[in-house]
């Protein structure tokens, strides 16, 4: 990954600098794989064209700033919404015809992968196979002076939208009557059913937000991750797959531990062993299947 | 007595394993009415079939006089019809927000008075309140299940084997709460194969091999020779 701004070579405080900085992405790569997790814990389906809806956020992004002049933070909630609705329609469009067939799992992720590489392809058809960025000091010229290291005024800002969009999924699953719904619907989806929670209704709700989370946290890969071109979908999925393995998948919680370990574990090897660092979402995602296969929130694998 | 649930005809299973043949059960208000059968009768499935997590094949289904076998599970329980799983609990979910989501289609005002009196009558889960559901004993996860069934002021509860997984002592707690339950006018449907459960039934169905080969009172199934050797024989009762 090109980290703009990173700082190569050895130096004796270099392992500060990695740590505050691995901190700032490790919210970052928490968001990325939350949209995930949300719908695999709901749905028992590995969206596999995550990457490529955070791709479409990134553009969005990208052409609302150059064709518009919105700033990125006024993009959000509107590309948001959009997002949110597109999502429960693709939810209801695609999913309950899967459901009533009998191979269901391995169906939903030929199906997503075949999702995955159709926006990709009609993205490289419309925008062109180029990478795309915008100008960096769209959040402010000046470096943030933090603890005495100097860092791209954009860091703090992906964090800090990163945290708040945490946050506010924390207070619906925690503190809202669908968000109740969604964890029982995690835990059991018959069991929720008995309830009388509408699990369709809430399954899309989550399909919607899943999608919401990742449009954001496309938009913050235009500043975190430098560029985005229509083919990023397919590593930044197995990023987020690998953070959400790593915290225990279908935990929620897990996902921002794992994603701030993650984001550690990226900012010291790009320190220390940049030219290793690509592979470290592979290597953990190996590691943690063979080691602790339930992640490190350690819960037992779930028996679907 | 009036009829409340009105089974006929009733066929079902899973994919192209039928488990259920011509089923006809039928409970009235106010009646308790015991499913008994051996592991593997059909009971899960058929209560199941009745709620809509494993839609029926075929035959009818009527709650108070109105057809309910196409509609959604979770619609089923806004007309009043309570299911407590076999599991009967959210373990990921602490006491208190399991006790909301069975009052999920309820006003909030209506669940937290609910709330309070089940607290008061059960003290045990009010110092559990904030704990995980998954943390309680077995015996405390019945009694959260029961009340849990009872947040949506249903009126007809489905049991499918509260007494799973419950010691013997444990099992005579349970039956001695859903006592303390039957008020209200509430009707129970218990899928069970404990017989202990026969003290609080006003009748009971037989199910075997996924039919239903006796139907009549406690009396007449304990006066009748060959159910009671192959299933009370058995038993031990």
């Amino acid at each position: 990954m090109n980290l703009p701004g990173a700082q190569k070579g050895w130096s004796p405080d270099m392992l500060e600098f990695s740590l505050i900085a691995g901190i700032l992405f490790g919210l970052f790569f928490a968001l990325v794989g939350m949209g995930l997790n949300l719908v695999f814990g709901v749905m028992r389906i590995v969206n596999l064209a995550h990457g490529d809806f955070m791709m479409l956020g990134a553009f969005g992004a990208f052409w609302a700033y150059n064709l518009l002049g919105w700033n990125p933070l006024v993009t959000i909630p509107v590309q948001g919404l959009a997002f949110v609705l597109a999502g429960m329609a693709l939810y209801y469009l695609l999913v309950p015809r899967l459901v009533a067939l009998k191979d269901f799992e391995m169906i939903s992720l030929v199906l997503f992968f075949g999702l995955s590489q159709t926006i990709e392809a009609l993205a490289v058809l419309a925008f062109g196979n180029n990478p795309r960025s915008i100008f960096q000091p769209v959040f402010g010229q000046a470096p943030v002076h933090f603890l005495g290291r100097t860092f791209p005024v954009a860091w703090p800002v992906s964090a800090a939208v990163s945290l708040f969009f945490l946050i506010l999924v924390y207070f619906y699953l925690y503190r809202t009557r669908a968000g109740y719904a969604t964890r029982a619907v995690m835990a059991s989806r018959d069991e929720a059913s008995a309830s009388g929670v509408n699990v369709d209704r809430i399954s899309a709700l989550t399909f919607g937000l899943g999608l919401l989370l990742a449009s954001v946290a496309g938009m913050l890969s235009l500043f975190m991750l430098g560029s985005v071109s229509p083919d990023f979908g397919g590593n930044i999925t197995i990023t987020a797959f690998a953070v959400i393995v790593f915290g225990g998948l279908g935990d929620p919680v897990g996902t921002v531990l794992g994603g701030l370990l993650y984001g550690i574990g990226l900012m010291v090897m790009e320190s220390y062993l940049s030219s290793w660092a690509n592979i470290l979402p592979y290597v953990l995602l190996l590691a943690t299947l063979l080691v602790k296969p339930g992640g490190i929130m350690g819960k037992e694998v779930r028996h679907v | 007595m009036q009829g409340l649930l009105e089974v006929t005809g009733l066929a079902g299973g899973y994919g192209p394993l039928q488990v259920l043949w011509d089923i006809d059960l039928n409970v009235n208000e106010s009646e308790t009415v015991v499913l008994l059968g051996p592991n593997g009768a059909g009971k899960t499935t058929l209560l199941k079939a009745l709620v809509g997590l494993t839609p029926p094949r075929t035959g009818g289904i009527l709650f108070q006089g109105r057809p309910i076998e196409k509609l959604r599970t979770d619609q089923k329980i806004c007309l009043g019809i309570s299911f407590m799983t076999e599991m009967g609990v959210f373990t990921n979910l602490t006491v208190e927000e399991n006790l909301r989501l069975g009052g999920y289609h309820q006003p909030r005002d209506q669940v937290n008075n609910r709330i309070g009196e089940f607290y008061t009558l059960f003290p045990d889960l009010h110092g559990h309140r904030h704990h995980l559901a998954g943390a309680l004993s077995g015996g405390q996860r019945k009694m959260l299940g029961l009340v849990k069934a009872f947040m949506s002021q249903p009126r007809l509860v489905i049991m499918d084997e509260p007494s799973s997984g419950l010691s013997p002592r444990f099992v005579g707690e349970v039956v001695k709460m859903l006592s303390r339950l039957r008020t209200e006018g509430v009707s129970f449907l218990i899928a069970e194969q404990n017989v202990k459960f026969l003290e609080i039934a006003d009748r009971v169905y037989v199910l075997d091999g996924g039919r239903i080969n006796f139907s009549g009172t406690v009396e007449e199934l304990k006066s009748n020779q060959a159910i009671n050797e192959a299933y009370f024989g058995l038993k031990g009762h």
